[in-house]
Formats: C-alpha cells, sequence, structure tokens
C-alpha cells in the first residue's frame, strides 16, 4: 500500500508556477488536454504548459526561481521547467534570484536568451521583424541560431533586435519608450498596489502653497553695485555717489584745458 | 483516461526505479512545498488585487514560511505590510527580499515610499536618485529632488492616466514654490485631462489647487511693511580718512512699502513704492544733509517662457528713485535704471540670472551739495552685467552675484569701470530665529583723465572696497519681526579718500 500512495504522490504533477492575475482573455493549453480553455488566476502551470493572451488579454506569470511574467495582449508562452519559448506577442520578464542561481531560458524565433539572475527586460516578437529585446536592469545575452557569430550582451538601458536573417547587429541605447507603455498596462490591471498614486494624490491634496508676495522695491531691479543692507542698498550708494568728492582732486582735473603742462626753460638764465 | 494514467504511471516507474524510498519522499515533499507556494502565492496575489491587504499578508507570509528562500515571497509581502501601513515591517521584508537577490525596480519604488513615510527624507532622496521610472520622478517632485522634474515632461498634458498624474504633481510641485503662474496653467489642463479620463480625484484635487490659487494668489495681491531701525553709524559724513568729521552719530530710519503683484494669465507684473527718512537725533544741524528722504518705485514684469514648473523667466526691471535730504529742501539725484534679466532654473531649488541694466543718475545742479563736490557734471549713464547664483532650501538659502560696472560721466573723472563680486547666505536656525551674512568686494577704476598718454598711471585711480554685514532676524509672527544688523564698509582709496564706515542698528518691522 505504502509504495502504492508514494507513488501516487510522486505521479502528481509538479507545479512551476501559477497563473497570479489574469484580465480579459487568457487561456491555457495543458499537453495532457490538449486544448485551449480559458484560465483564471490561481491555475497551477505545469512543464510544457502554453498561455495564450486574446487581444484585450493580460496575464501574470509567477514561475519557480523567483521569476515573474507579464504576457501582453495577443500573446503566447510556453513554460517548460527549464525554459520558456515565446511563440508571439510581447512578455516581461522579472527575475528575483540571487546572483549565484543560474541563467533563466527564454527561447525565440530565431535564437535563445539568456537571462541573468536579478534582470528585467522586455521581449516582443514582430512577425516579420524579428523579436526585440530590451533590458531594464541586469543583462541578457542573446544566443543566434545557426549562426557563427559570438553571442552578444546586451545591458541595461539598452535594445537589441534578433533578426534571424540578419547578423552581425549591435545593441542600441533604448528609450525605454516600450518599458513605459508595459509599466502603464500593468498599472491599469494591476491598479496602485503600492499605494503611489495614493501617496501622490494625498500631496497633491495638501501641498503646502508659497506663492510668493510682491516683490520689495530693493529687489527689483535685483542688482546693486555693493551690497549694503536692504535699506542702504538703495539709497546710501546714491548719496555717497552726491557727496563725496571726485577720486581726483581738483588741481589734478582742471575744468578746462588740457592736462598738459609745458615748461620752457633757458640755458645760462 | 486509462491511457493517461498508464501513461503516468509508466513515467512515474520509470522515473523511480532507481530511486530510493528516501529519494522518493523527497521529491514528494518538493511536489508539495512547491503547489504550497505557488497556491498561497496566487491567494496573496488574488487578495492583493481585491485590495484585501490583511488576507494578503498572510498568504504571503505562508508563501515566505513554505520557501524562505524566495525573493518574491518577502517582496509581496512587503508590499502588503506597506498597505497596511506597518512600514518598518515593510522595510524589513524588503531588506530580506534584496538579500535574496531582488534588484527590482518596485522594490525601490517602494523602499522610497516607505521612507518618506516614516519620515527618513535624506534615505529617500538618495534611494529615489539610482531610479529611473515614472513613478520615482513623481515621487521625486514630491520631495523637490532635483533632476525629477526633466523625466516628466515627456508626460506633461499627455492624454493619458500617466499624463494626468504627471500633470498634477507638476502643479503641485509648482505651487509649493510659489510659482502662481506655472500652477495656475499646469493645475487647469490638468484638470481637463481628469476630466477627459474619469479621473475624478485627480481632477476634484486640481479643482480645489485651483481655487486655493485664486483665492491665495488672487489676480491683484498686495502687501504692506513699516519698518523702524534705530542706528548708530560710524563716519556719517563718508569723510576720508583724516578729515574732521563726526566720528559716530545715531539716527532713527523709518521706512514705508506698498508693493502688488498683479498675475495676468501668462506673467506677472510686480510694483513697489518705498519711502525712507532719516532723522538724526544729535547735531542735527550738521548732519541735516544726511537726513535723507528717499523715494523708489520699481517694477518687474515675469514672464515665463512655457509652462513648466522648471521655466525659464524673463525678467523686466525698471527701477526709479529719487533723493532729497533735509526734509526734501535738498535734491540730490534722481536714478532710473532697469533692463532684462534671463532667470534659469538649476533644479528645483536653485537657478543662475544673467542681465544686462541701463542706469542713468542725474544729480541736480546747482543744490548746494552738486557745488561742493566737484566743478565736473557727475551725471552718468551706466551699464550693469551681471550673473547671479541662488538657491533656496528648506534651512538655508543664499546667493553669489558677480557684477561687471560701467559708468558714463560727463565729467571725466567720474567714469568708471568696475567689478564686483558679493555673496549672502540666510539661514533658518528653527524657532523663528534667522542669521543672515554676507560679503562682498568690488574693484572701480576711475578715469583716465586728460591723456593717458601724457599722464601716464596718474590719469587713472583705483578704488577697492569690501563690504560686510551680518544679522540676526528675529520672527515673532508672520507680521513682526526685530532685527539686530551690521554693516561694514571699508574703501581703500588713495591717501584723502580712503575711508570706512560701520552702521549697528536694532530694527522692527511690521508686514500686512
Amino acid at each position: 500500500m505504502l509504495p502504492l500512495v508514494l507513488l501516487l504522490a510522486v505521479s502528481a504533477p509538479q507545479p512551476v508556477g501559477v497563473l497570479s492575475t489574469t484580465k480579459g482573455k487568457v487561456e491555457v493549453v495543458q499537453p495532457s488536454q490538449g486544448v485551449f480553455r480559458q484560465a483564471e488566476a490561481g491555475l497551477l502551470l505545469e512543464s510544457d504548459d502554453a498561455v495564450a493572451t486574446g487581444e484585450n488579454g493580460w496575464a501574470e506569470i509567477m514561475l519557480t526561481q523567483s521569476l515573474t511574467l507579464r504576457l501582453a495582449a495577443s500573446s503566447e508562452l510556453k513554460v517548460h521547467r527549464d525554459f520558456l519559448f515565446l511563440g508571439n506577442g510581447r512578455v516581461w520578464i522579472q527575475s528575483m534570484s540571487s546572483p549565484e542561481s543560474l541563467a533563466h531560458e527564454l527561447r525565440v524565433w530565431g535564437g535563445k536568451l539568456a537571462i541573468r539572475p536579478g534582470s528585467t527586460l522586455i521581449a516582443e516578437r514582430i512577425a516579420g521583424r524579428g523579436v526585440n529585446i530590451t533590458v531594464i536592469r541586469g543583462e541578457a545575452t542573446v544566443i543566434m541560431k545557426n549562426s557563427a557569430y559570438p553571442a552578444q550582451s546586451v545591458l541595461e538601458s539598452q535594445s537589441y533586435w534578433l533578426r534571424p536573417s540578419v547578423v552581425g547587429l549591435r545593441p542600441q541605447k533604448s528609450s525605454r519608450a516600450i518599458w513605459k507603455i508595459l509599466s502603464q498596462e500593468s498599472r491599469r490591471v494591476l491598479g496602485d498596489r503600492l499605494g503611489l498614486e495614493a501617496y501622490l494624490l494625498h500631496w497633491v491634496q495638501t501641498v503646502k502653497t508659497q506663492f510668493r508676495s510682491p516683490s520689495a522695491s530693493w529687489e527689483m531691479p535685483k542688482m546693486e553695485t555693493y551690497i549694503r543692507g536692504e535699506l542702504g542698498a538703495q539709497f546710501d550708494s546714491l548719496l555717497e555717489s552726491a557727496v563725496r568728492p571726485a577720486p581726483f582732486s581738483e588741481n589734478e582735473v582742471p575744468a578746462k584745458g588740457p592736462n598738459v603742462r609745458v615748461e620752457v626753460s633757458f640755458e645760462g638764465s | 483516461m486509462h491511457l493517461l494514467t498508464l501513461l503516468l504511471l509508466s513515467s512515474v516507474s520509470t522515473s523511480t526505479t532507481s530511486a530510493s524510498p528516501v529519494a522518493t519522499s523527497s521529491v514528494s515533499r518538493v511536489v508539495h512545498t512547491e503547489a504550497a507556494y505557488f497556491s498561497a502565492m496566487a491567494k496573496g496575489s488574488s487578495s492583493l488585487h481585491q485590495k484585501n491587504y490583511g488576507l494578503a499578508a498572510l498568504a504571503f507570509e505562508q508563501a515566505t514560511k513554505v520557501k524562505p528562500q524566495s525573493a518574491r515571497a518577502h517582496h509581496h509581502l512587503a508590499i502588503s505590510l506597506s498597505n497596511l501601513n506597518r512600514n518598518q515591517e515593510a522595510l524589513d521584508a524588503l531588506a530580506k527580499s534584496a538579500q535574496l537577490g531582488n534588484r527590482s525596480i518596485e522594490a525601490d519604488e517602494l523602499r522610497a515610499l516607505l521612507l518618506i513615510r516614516e519620515n527618513q527624507i535624506p534615505q529617500a532622496r538618495a534611494e529615489l536618485a539610482k531610479i529611473e521610472s515614472l513613478p520615482s520622478a513623481l515621487l521625486g517632485m514630491s520631495l523637490n529632488v532635483s533632476g525629477s522634474a526633466p523625466a516628466l515632461y515627456a508626460h506633461l498634458g499627455e492624454v493619458s492616466r500617466a499624463g494626468v498624474m504627471t500633470t498634477s504633481v507638476l502643479a503641485a510641485s509648482a505651487a509649493s514654490r510659489g510659482l502662481a503662474l506655472q500652477a495656475h496653467s499646469l493645475a487647469t489642463i490638468a484638470q481637463d485631462l481628469g476630466h477627459e479620463f474619469n479621473q475624478a480625484l485627480w481632477s476634484n484635487a486640481m479643482r480645489d489647487l485651483v481655487t486655493r490659487i485664486n483665492e491665495e494668489q488672487g489676480a491683484l495681491t498686495m502687501r504692506g511693511r513699516l519698518k523702524t531701525t534705530f542706528d548708530h553709524v560710524k563716519n556719517p559724513e563718508f569723510k576720508a580718512a583724516g578729515q574732521t568729521t563726526l566720528p559716530s552719530a545715531t539716527r532713527f530710519s523709518f521706512a514705508a512699502e506698498a508693493a502688488l503683484a498683479w498675475r495676468f494669465d501668462t506673467f506677472r507684473w510686480d510694483s513697489s513704492v518705498f519711502a525712507l527718512q532719516r532723522i538724526y537725533l544729535a547735531q542735527n544741524q550738521g548732519l541735516s544733509d544726511y537726513a535723507i528722504n528717499g523715494l523708489v518705485w520699481a517694477n518687474r514684469f515675469t514672464i515665463p517662457l512655457n509652462q513648466r514648473p522648471n521655466a525659464t523667466r524673463l525678467h523686466l526691471s525698471l527701477r526709479v528713485r529719487d533723493l532729497y535730504a533735509d526734509n526734501f529742501r535738498v535734491h540730490y539725484a534722481n536714478n532710473i535704471e532697469g533692463g532684462p534679466s534671463l532667470r534659469l532654473p538649476l533644479g528645483s531649488s536653485s537657478f543662475i540670472e544673467l542681465g544686462i541694466l541701463g542706469t542713468a543718475t542725474d544729480f541736480i545742479d546747482r543744490s548746494p551739495p552738486d557745488d561742493v563736490v566737484s566743478s565736473q557734471n557727475r551725471d552718468l549713464v551706466g551699464q550693469r552685467a551681471f550673473i547671479e547664483l541662488a538657491w533656496a532650501n528648506e534651512d538655508l538659502s543664499g546667493d553669489i552675484t558677480a557684477s561687471f560696472l560701467r559708468d558714463d560721466a560727463r565729467g571725466e573723472a567720474f567714469d568708471m569701470n568696475g567689478l564686483s563680486l558679493s555673496g549672502r547666505i540666510l539661514a533658518d536656525l528653527s524657532g523663528g530665529l534667522y542669521l543672515r551674512t554676507g560679503a562682498g568686494v568690488g574693484l572701480g577704476r576711475f578715469g583716465p583723465v586728460g591723456e593717458v598718454s601724457v599722464l601716464g598711471a596718474a590719469a587713472i585711480r583705483n578704488e577697492f572696497r569690501l563690504y560686510g554685514e551680518i544679522a540676526v532676524l528675529v520672527r515673532l509672527a508672520d507680521w513682526l519681526q526685530l532685527s539686530l544688523e551690521n554693516h561694514y564698509l571699508q574703501n581703500a582709496g588713495r591717501t584723502g579718500h580712503a575711508y570706512t564706515d560701520n552702521i549697528l542698528s536694532f530694527g522692527v518691522e511690521v508686514q500686512y
């Protein structure tokens, strides 16, 4: 009896992840079932299960090794115990694994990515163009299929196009536009779960305004020859100019005529 | 179904043929652990989504017990605890998560928010400086983190939810820094965007902000103040060293100012009228020429060059001064000066201002002092160019100004080219106590008189001036302030022209 119980326990499929949040049309196909069926949040995923989102679909998936995925609309992703496969669409991947862990593998058409633990990236397959990889944090290494070219490292804030028909492309600095779109999508579905918006709204509602009083005369223009205090600045320099003599003596500066004195001396006189 | 069972059994039997009972038990435990972990995570996520934070915290706590090495479980536990305002516990959970490898931006954002809530503002600022994201930039704006604003400009007025939030936060930030023009404009835009996107809370907040701006900074605001100081003055006659003079004198100064600011749609006009009367308490006959009566009318137009809170501002200034003495019996001079200046923000709390001003002074002919000062006409037209760096933090504000000065007088002895550098600092010592200190140096070159090629160095005169001030201000109420100030000036000219003066004054100021 005991061996049978043990066998049954072992025979229970080991989950590799869970659909933690869904919105809109999200379907899962499990090899054992063979057909797509509507999936709800909380569904445990097994190795080789595939998740597909509809045109209005969105899904968050938590996998082993602290890997979290967010699947955008019209996307397909297969989860395997050892790798992921992006069939179509766009996926946001965040790893919270420790640096000592093994790299995560994302397979795409035309190659695969080794995602360094602790990284966050977005991969998007655009039919006819290839796969775009944007690394938000950390690093990913792109390995092209059937290519003699070496693996290409994509660093933080870089973007890379993986095109099976083109080799030798270099990573470019990313505008992060795609990340902003995905962040907004996530916020729409997940809401303000950190409480950031609530904090900002409260701050906006209660911000202490400090409107400037009408400016004082000594500030307009805020320009003095020498600073002499608020009251002195406006009048003392003017008074000083009015009462102080010129820096030259009067005999140095005749009212009229040239400042030239001609002396003539006669020898012997 | 039978086929499936067979497949499963065969699969299990294949995989366990070489496994010992201990290994089988271990596998079973792993299966159970994974399932329990993911169930707890899913339950927590669902509760989090439904804003049932207590239940979410319990579920994620359970997940951390099942898998203590899960950085994600600790991360989500921190989110739940944060929403329960258990900030310190949330920070601890985040620290644990980070220790296990969590380097996510969301974790950094949450940490910054928790630090703000815990009033650990410097740490929060440091945290925000590391993150490049919209939420972090918005949080940064709420803390006046320099450099946050540019990241938000892309979303300013954007037709999106992010646009509503960003424009609202920028409006509030502008209001918090006294930029009424920008705040009003941005709040109006944000209110409209909020309506469009059905963001009632944000829209209402902006409506309230517009109301506050209109109430506190209506189209027309006024300010009045009276200041009386009792001054002990050394060398009140500006006499040069060695000349006979009164060593010191005491006087009262009375100053009154009425100012207004008129906010138009896109610009602001400040105008102020200021009057000063000085009365010497002893030897008032001998010092009557120094018992000045001064009048000033000053104006400034402020024009922001765009709607951003950190917009460059164009100032156009004009000031007219008229100086009399002895109860208006002596008319010394009148002066008009003004010009444009450009204020360039360097962040949320500092700026550089560049300006070019023109100045013209008419020393009144035939008034007694004019006759005795010089046979040359001192009337002048001059130019001023300056650059000012100013900053204002919660506890410390200040400015440094460097200027080029040029006076072109009718009498060549009063022509002058000069440079000056001055700085001032105001420190808030808390409890209504402020300390202000400043210093300045200036170099003026007068002349040349006659032909330089003939007279050589004798054709010019240099003067070096040194200035220092220190003041303690005590704000007893919003409308009442006491001050104790000392101003010192040393003018190092040639013999017969060098002098020093010092003013020690105690003052009372009443503001409306």
